[in-house]
């Protein structure tokens, strides 16, 4: 009887993950797949693939300089974007956990930006850029500064996406504000009884118990900050000299403008291990200052 | 504090699988990984359709045949070309009531997104059975077998009257000699201005004896700043390089489509006159003005008084209403050669019905489908006939100087002075690379000659590849 009703619950637990089950092997692991055996050809789309052995493969990484410019675009830009991210995305939940009248509404403006579509953003950010008319030259002009041609300047052009970046923190808000009202507040009431002010309760009490999220929040920004797209398609086309010439964009091209799919699967198998061994650094960093409650070796703590 | 191993674990494991699917997930998703399907061959030609009579309703109509079945239809474009090809299918199902004909506008605009949603349909084998072709992939597509060769059609049905197309609209259909689309409709480039601020400055009107020497004066002439330094209109626009380097005597690639040519002087000329207006004269838009509104946004709003386009300008240039405008040829330089946009129509390779196909493709691309779609628009005819006609010839924008907006662009296609892009099979592959390298041409960071050296360099590893 008890077998049965196990197997029972088996069943009806694969019932339920099924449709998750059939969604990963159709759309994810069967085109990752198809990626990984289109590597070895060479295929245009429209007619049979001819095997090319390790062709792509060596000249993705010994022959084709923009390989690695694109690369090197791609992690200049997430290393930036994703620390601001994570800063800015803190500040704001820091200041959206405290108690003061109208605190829905302000959390509802700082994540509305997150719903907008990235082509919409886009458009909207290259008139913010605007160098004689834009916003943000606008302000800076009000304290006295003469703004740069942003997206059209070779030096400014990803710079603009970095702080473009920053658009959607909202996002990390929403987590960070999460974690913040998950710590025990017998903590700070501690901190208080010995006498810490503000800072220190930060730093030792906050920060420890929010690496968790920073944790997520940072192993997700990497990964979503190494696939940036939509921006460099829509408003700089990898210009001005290849200053925002993502690996993304190079991927795309090589697959939808040059006919080239073989070879772009290639790139997105680099791009999917560059991405995993970046994660697996930081899963292998999480010990040294990851701190989880409940653990039993705790900083500060014997 | 309490410590709980079992709770540390928890935590972690479903913290890493939270994570892990994501990645997967985010890393799949960035792959683009293509189909599984089997794909696409192009099949064999079928029969082509026989005209059998039928009710032609009149002598430039082309016949029923005998031709059954549905067909779909896809174009580029947006609202405005969705409403103008209405008329045509609302007649099309009047006059050939056997094949049913379904219009698909891509909602894409004549924007790469287009290309893709058509590479997608092609590779996905549910291509629309009759399609347009942007300019940059009519090569790369005749090359991979995705047109059905249009050739026994034509020559078994006299109603397409093949030689009422202008000659160079059905040059650029042929590839490798056989024949890959209908041309729609196509116009080469011309010269709008601003009438009223020629006017202004006292600056003569450009007509087809202008050369280099005088556009550049009037671009001198017509560029104004204001105390600051900051343009307040801009002579020149910025004009297309390769029509520019042909009217120089020069070319892209040789006449094998197996060496690149830019590095010659006719064209290191061109460049060098290009770039001189833009870094020496400053004017020409510089590329960060052109972020805050494209050269139509920049002439529509008055700001630029003379702007390079084919008739399909007019799609933006007919609502300006605070100025008068016109239209002049392209201006020359050694001699005159303006670069012309076609409307490819072709038939896919793998339709099923590809005798209904040919049908509908005679039909847009007949003089009376044309005239249906182009007398409610701006487009330019491939038709001779169809550019006399009163309707065309007299056509009139709200603030249109002249008929030079009907004349100018069917008189360059008769004069012989309008080419098109050389079709190739990595002609995007080749764009990508010369734009890049011109970068520098605007922003002045490397001189013309070395522009022009890397160009050829980037460019003949392309096409050694």
């Amino acid at each position: 009887m008890a077998t049965a009703v196990r197997r029972r619950e088996e069943l009806e637990g694969w019932l339920f993950v099924s449709p998750w089950l059939i969604g990963f092997v159709v759309f994810t692991l069967g085109p990752m797949l198809a990626a990984a055996a289109f590597a070895f050809t060479d295929w245009n789309l429209l007619q049979a693939p001819q095997w090319v052995g390790l062709a792509n493969v060596r000249t993705a990484l010994l022959d084709d300089p923009l390989v690695w410019v694109s690369l090197r675009v791609t992690t200049v830009y997430a290393l930036f974007s994703v620390p601001l991210s994570i800063a800015l995305g803190v500040g704001i939940a820091l200041l959206l956990n405290a108690r003061i009248a109208g605190l829905r509404f302000y959390r509802t403006v700082y994540y509305l930006p997150s719903v907008l579509s990235g082509v919409a953003v886009a458009l909207l950010w290259r008139w913010l850029y605007s160098p004689d008319f834009g916003l943000v030259n606008g302000i800076l002009a009000l304290v006295g500064l003469r703004g740069p041609a942003w997206l059209a300047d070779e030096n400014w052009a990803l710079s603009a996406l970095v702080i473009m970046s920053l658009w959607h923190v909202g996002g990390g808000v929403i987590v960070y504000l999460a974690g913040l009202q998950g710590v025990p507040t017998d903590l700070y009431e501690a901190a208080e009884v010995d006498g810490a002010p503000w800072w220190p309760r930060f730093v030792n009490v906050t920060v420890p118990l929010l690496t968790p999220v920073l944790f997520f929040q940072l192993v997700v920004g990497i990964i979503a900050a190494l696939q940036v797209f939509t921006q460099a398609l829509i408003m700089t086309n990898g210009g001005p000299h290849d200053a925002t010439h993502f690996f993304m964009l190079y991927l795309y091209r090589n697959a939808f403008q040059f006919f080239k799919m073989g070879y772009a699967s290639v790139l997105g198998w680099i791009l999917f291990v560059y991405i995993l061994a970046l994660t697996l650094v930081v899963f292998r960093s999480s010990a040294l200052w990851v701190y989880y409650e409940g653990e039993r070796k705790i900083q500060g703590a014997g | 504090m309490m410590v709980d191993r079992a709770v540390r674990v928890s935590r972690r494991s479903v913290l890493g699988m939270g994570l892990a699917t994501l990645g997967t997930a985010l890393v799949a998703a960035c792959g683009q990984a293509p189909a599984t399907g089997t794909p696409t061959a192009p099949p064999a030609a079928a029969e082509p359709t026989r005209p059998v009579g039928g009710a032609a309703p009149s002598a430039q109509a082309p016949a029923t045949g005998a031709a059954t079945g549905t067909v779909t239809f896809m174009v580029p474009g947006g609202q405005q070309e969705d409403s103008d090809f209405q008329p045509v299918f609302d007649e099309f199902a009047k006059r050939f009531p056997n094949v049913k004909a379904t219009y698909t506008g891509a909602g894409t605009g004549y924007t790469p997104q287009y290309d893709d949603k058509l590479l997608t349909m092609l590779a996905g084998n549910t291509a629309p059975d009759v399609f347009k072709t942007l300019q940059g992939n009519f090569g790369a597509l005749s090359e991979r077998g995705a047109y059905r060769d249009l050739d026994p059609y034509v020559k078994a049905d006299p109603t397409v009257q093949v030689d009422d197309f202008f000659a160079p609209h059905m040059e650029s259909c042929r590839y490798k000699g056989k024949l890959n689309a209908l041309p729609n409709d196509g116009a080469p480039q011309g010269t709008w201005y601003n009438v009223d601020l020629f006017k202004k400055e006292n600056v003569a009107l450009p007509d087809w004896d202008w050369d280099w020497a005088k556009l550049l004066d009037a671009s001198k002439a017509l560029t104004k700043r204001d105390a600051g330094g900051r343009a307040t209109s801009f002579g020149l626009g910025q004009p297309s390089w390769l029509p520019w380097v042909w009217s120089n005597g020069g070319d892209m690639l040789d006449a094998d489509g197996k060496t690149c040519l830019l590095d010659k002087r006719e064209a290191v000329e061109a460049f060098s006159w290009i770039q001189d207006r833009a870094i020496k004269d400053r004017v020409i838009p510089s590329p960060a003005e052109l972020t805050e509104m494209n050269a139509n946004d920049m002439f529509t709003s008055g700001r630029l008084a003379t702007s390079f386009g084919p008739r399909g300008s007019l799609g933006a240039f007919r609502n300006i209403k605070n100025f008068t405008f016109d239209a002049a040829p392209l201006i020359k330089g050694k001699k005159r050669v303006s670069l012309m946009g076609v409307g490819w129509t072709s038939i896919w390779s793998g339709s099923k019905a590809p005798d209904a196909a040919f049908v509908l493709t005679n039909w847009v691309c007949s003089a009376e489908g044309q005239k249906l779609r182009i007398s409610r628009g701006f487009a330019h005819p491939s038709r001779q006939s169809l550019v006399t006609q009163d309707w065309y010839v007299n056509y009139k924008a709200d603030k249109s100087a002249t008929n030079g907006i009907n004349t100018v662009f069917s008189e360059t296609l008769k004069r012989g002075e309008a080419r098109v892009w050389p079709a190739h099979p990595k002609e995007k592959e080749i764009t990508v690379a010369i734009n890049k390298q011109l970068d520098s041409l605007w922003d002045g960071k490397k001189p013309a000659a070395q522009i022009a050296k890397d160009i050829a360099a980037d460019v003949n590893k392309i096409l050694q590849s």
